[in-house]
């Protein structure tokens, strides 16, 4: 168990990157305050026997990440449409060589520009840091789908970067 | 990976800027379940402070204790928890029972009359027994209910 003191200092040692990690999935601020505070509940309520604070975050971040992709199931939008989206094609592209990196603000503009299941992929293997085995343990999909659609997400993530639409 | 790819990964955190609506913090405390919430622990009364703290907190209680305080409590039995548990459920029916369309400002008077930075109900030591506790809380919480029907009354 954990005093009150501890329950605020973890909230906010931990808060900020729960509700980033929820809003990217669902894009949805009350939401993703709601699938953070549940996330951090959970701990409080079990801590659990951890012996690092990398296990805890790890912890705290696959609850979360969990917990935001069965909100996006319940809005019963995504099912058929990862498979749509995988099965398109779309030819491939790099950033402009030469040209220098964006910066992460418009980065993170454009991946917020996605369409759903590309930007939810695109996070999860790019900022999460999740390998395709994990991301298809949470999601219920084949990692062959999940490839295609991170392959294609990218394409569009630069092709966004390069348009200057962002 | 590609260059662009290790870019976005080597800054990750940066991608984490994004803050919950105002009052994110309170809204979360309202909503942790006081039983998960660990009560201070007084090591055999060695440190001066805890005893201060703990001096302090039965002071309060008795200072407001009063017999009458405690009818808001029938049929509740004498453990902490439960005492503290009927007194939000107090609370939350008055929020709901007052006349809020009067013009006068009903919710800060009673957030003021009954809000607690840190509760009563965490700060009692163990040392006191249950029973002891309950009573202590219940005369205590009950005179906060008192002053809740006085401003019903106003």
């Amino acid at each position: 168990m954990m005093t009150r003191q501890e329950i605020t200092e973890f909230y906010r040692e931990h808060h900020r990157r729960l509700y980033n990690i929820s809003l990217r999935i669902l894009r949805d601020p009350e939401e993703a305050e709601e699938v953070m505070q549940d996330t951090l509940m959970k701990y409080i309520s079990s801590p659990g026997s951890f012996s690092s604070a990398a296990q805890i975050s790890a912890w705290l971040a696959r609850t979360c990440i969990r917990a935001s992709i069965d909100r996006l199931r319940r809005r019963r939008r995504r099912d058929a449409f990862l498979e749509d989206y995988a099965d398109s094609v779309i030819p491939d592209e790099e950033p402009d060589p030469g040209a220098p990196l964006p910066d992460i603000g418009r980065i993170r503009a454009a991946m917020d520009a996605l369409p759903e299941p590309y930007r939810l992929v695109l996070n999860l293997v790019l900022i999460e840091g999740l390998d395709y085995g994990e991301i298809a343990a949470l999601t219920g999909k084949k990692e062959p789908t999940l490839r295609s659609l991170y392959s294609r997400g990218r394409v569009k993530l630069v092709a966004l970067l390069n348009d200057r639409k962002i | 990976m590609t260059e662009f790819e290790q870019y976005i990964r080597e800054n990750a955190a940066r991608f984490d800027t994004a803050e919950p609506a105002p009052g994110h913090e309170e809204r979360f405390l309202a909503r942790v379940d006081p039983s998960v919430i660990q009560r201070p622990r007084f090591s055999g009364f060695r440190r001066p402070l805890a005893w201060a703290f703990a001096l302090a907190a039965v002071a309060v209680a008795l200072a407001v204790f009063r017999p009458g305080a405690s009818h808001y409590f029938l049929g509740v039995p004498n453990n902490p928890e439960r005492v503290y548990r009927s007194y939000l459920a107090q609370v939350e029916k008055a929020y709901l029972d007052f006349p809020w369309e009067d013009g006068y400002d009903w919710e800060s008077a009673l957030d003021e009359l009954t809000e607690e930075n840190v509760s009563l109900f965490e700060q009692l030591p163990e040392e006191l027994s249950p029973r002891r506790q309950a009573r202590i809380l219940k005369a205590y919480y009950g005179d906060l209910l008192d002053g809740v029907k006085q401003l019903k009354n106003r």
